[in-house]
């Protein structure tokens, strides 16, 4: 198994180091430094508001830029986060802590260089991990038919639920909702046309992107305008003379990078943890097996390079979910996995069978990514840096502007343009009253194959529900659905009498 | 908040019971061994009911009285939702080069208090950009409206 995924890796970089995949890598990466840096638009956003511009590619091609971006974006969040404690992303909060006291120390620059490099580090470790585990679980996963499928989509609509926010309930609401709205257009099995009320514009159902641009990318900015956290500011950074870390830094930071990069990894591939809890993670053993625990928090290099690998390393592992289940473990790999059946593949294990040019392909061009957002960023992060000398206006208005025209090229349609605005509203207001979106958009991305996985399901077992109890894998991932919901409830029981003990 | 998630109850209740609603027009049984396309919809709808409602009592009975849910600048939001959406309205019959261009100049002027010169350079700058790279460069036929209309007498387009 093993030697068959190296051959097939090499066979990938023949297909990531052809010259105009190497430039769409380079793009990619680019545009995902940006959109990092951009104050208030995270990498899910960047994905979102940027897919438009992979229409007409081939699909390989448009998915190394997208997979760039995301890994990029990642990348860029931590230079905000170390210049001026502004973290583009959830996920370099915990970078953002030492590395934003190493910056007023003068030591941004070791801090942005270290960041780059245990970020190249972690990338190529979960990379090769992705590389000897994806097709593993996708030669499992053939196994799979329509119960195991369903019960797999419940599993993942939990885990996103349960994991991905502190409120399962708020979670179970918002996956819900996704589902809903994902009845909208033609029924998958009769096609008979649903909650289009007469309009023959929801006759096709209510599209991803639409939904994610106006609940990520404008909810974010309605969410600023209101705060007025960013307005009016021009953001100005700390100074940094030497960029490159010491050899010093560079001892200090192995451990915590490679302790990380299985960190990161790990919670990535499950289902709702990914970046964030990976660098909370990370930042939380780092501090536990340090010799100067107390000194965490005050510009440590540990504690920089820990969460920057480890939020790094779960990019890597939210791919294998993708990848070979379909299913996505954040909202960046929801928003990924929309693009991919737009471009017109199916995500699943039958996917390395039938596209193993692409599959690879895709892998091996997250090797050269991470290489190559080294290379660009040791020397460039001063180029990135002047992007925070524009004003949140600025900024404001190029998101809601981009946003337009992204969702209008979706499908040269303005009535998405006023579903968009919609839920731009609704995506404020879900964020005022604290309630995750990515179940919502995870279950819209994957409405539509749980109804029909659940109905075939049906057909199948002639109307008997236990279908879904009486076969093995069907019944043990509908446990592991049932124990993740109840996780919140034994940790609490678990936590109550040691409480009480103390 | 209380209030605001009280009020978030009671709209999502209301959504469910009219989605409910919905579902009766299509068949929810097994129709031949075939379930009906309102299964999983009725099924939802119930779903979401019985969330909403657990949700709508937990806050009614927990949810401590924290920050204001209309807090901070609301009336910037209100007009920025104005001007967004006098953007998607303009935008067929504008066409849209003018009113993307008048949507960041109004914007950045009026919402942001920007100055003239800097909101009018902006504007241009981002109509020309995206342009250039959705309509040029990607090919999307972006809508063409008053504003091709104006630059096609002036001669700097061809076609209507």
């Amino acid at each position: 198994m093993l030697g068959e995924a190296a051959h097939s890796l090499l066979q990938g970089f023949s297909v990531a180091l052809v010259l105009k995949n190497l430039w769409y890598c380079f793009i990619g990466v680019t545009i995902g430094n940006v959109v990092g840096v951009l104050p208030g638009f995270g990498p899910v956003s960047g994905v979102a508001v940027l897919i438009p511009l992979t229409f007409g590619m081939e699909p390989v091609s448009a998915m190394i830029m997208l997979a760039g971006i995301y890994y990029g974006a990642m990348y860029g969040g931590s230079i905000t986060s170390i210049l001026i404690k502004t973290p583009g992303e959830s996920s370099s909060v915990m970078t953002s802590i030492d590395g934003y006291e190493l910056a007023l120390k003068g030591r941004a620059g070791p801090a942005l260089g270290i960041c780059a490099i245990v970020s190249f580090v972690a990338g190529t470790i979960s990379v090769l991990f992705l590389t000897f585990f994806a097709p593993m679980l996708a030669s499992f996963a053939l196994s799979f038919g329509a119960p195991e499928y369903f019960s797999l989509m419940v599993m993942g609509f939990s885990a996103v639920a349960v994991l991905a926010t502190g409120d399962p309930l708020k979670g179970a609401i918002s996956a819900v909702l996704g589902i809903i709205l994902a009845t909208v257009g033609s029924d998958v099995i009769t096609g008979i046309p649903r909650f289009h009320f007469g309009s023959i514009y929801l006759l096709d159902g209510i599209d991803f992107l639409v939904v994610a641009i106006g609940v990520f990318a404008l909810a974010e900015i309605f969410d600023n305008i209101v705060t007025k956290s960013k307005m009016g500011k021009r953001l100005s950074y700390g100074k940094w003379t030497n960029l490159l870390p010491t050899r010093e830094d560079l001892r200090v930071s192995f451990w915590p990078t490679i302790r990380a990069s299985f960190i990161g990894f790990a919670t990535g591939v499950l289902p709702g943890a990914g970046a964030t809890i990976a660098s909370f993670i990370s930042y939380a053993t780092e501090k536990r097996v340090s010799k100067y625990p107390e000194k965490f928090g005050t510009g440590v290099m540990e504690a920089v390079a820990g969460p920057e690998a480890a939020n790094n390393a779960a990019t890597g592992g939210s791919m294998v979910p993708l990848l070979t289940l379909g299913i996505p473990g954040s909202n960046v790999t929801a928003v990924m996995l929309g693009a991919l059946m737009m471009l017109g593949l199916q995500p699943g294990p039958l996917l390395f069978q039938e596209n193993p040019t692409f599959v690879w392909g895709l892998i091996a061009s997250m090797y050269v990514g991470n290489a190559m957002l080294l290379i660009l960023n040791i020397p460039l992060i001063g180029i990135f840096v002047q992007i925070l000398r524009f004003s949140f206006p600025i900024i404001a208005i190029l998101v809601l502007e981009i946003s337009l025209v992204g969702v209008y090229a979706f499908n040269n349609n303005i009535f998405d343009l006023y579903i968009m605005f919609v839920f731009g509203i609704v995506g404020y207001l879900f964020k005022k009253l604290d309630f995750p979106l990515a179940p919502m958009i995870l279950a819209l991305v994957l409405g539509r194959m749980f109804e029909e996985h659940f109905r075939r399901s049906l057909i199948i077992s002639d109307g008997n529900f236990t279908i879904f109890l009486t076969r093995p894998i069907s019944l043990t991932l509908l446990l592991v659905a049932v124990l993740v919901i109840l996780y919140p409830t034994i940790l609490d029981l678990i936590r109550k009498p040691r409480t009480g003990d103390k | 908040m209380r209030r605001g998630e009280i009020i978030c109850g009671i709209l999502m209740i209301g959504f469910a019971v009219f989605y409910l609603c919905l579902t009766t027009e299509f068949p929810i049984g097994l129709t031949e061994g075939v379930p009906g396309a309102g299964m999983l919809p009725f099924i939802l709808g119930i779903t979401l009911l019985l969330l909403s409602a657990l949700y709508l009592f937990r806050s009614w009975k927990k949810a401590p009285k924290g920050e204001r849910f209309w807090s901070g600048d609301i009336p910037s939001l209100v007009i920025c939702l104005i001007f967004y959406l006098g953007y998607v309205i303009s935008i067929k019959w504008l066409g849209f080069i003018l009113s993307t261009f008048f949507f960041g100049l109004i914007a950045l002027k009026f919402l942001f208090k920007l100055k003239w010169s800097t909101s009018i350079m902006y504007s241009i700058m981002f109509t020309v950009i995206f342009q250039v790279a959705f309509y040029n460069f990607l090919g999307v036929p972006l809508p063409r409206g008053l504003s091709w209309k104006i630059l096609s007498a002036l001669g700097l387009v061809s076609g209507g």
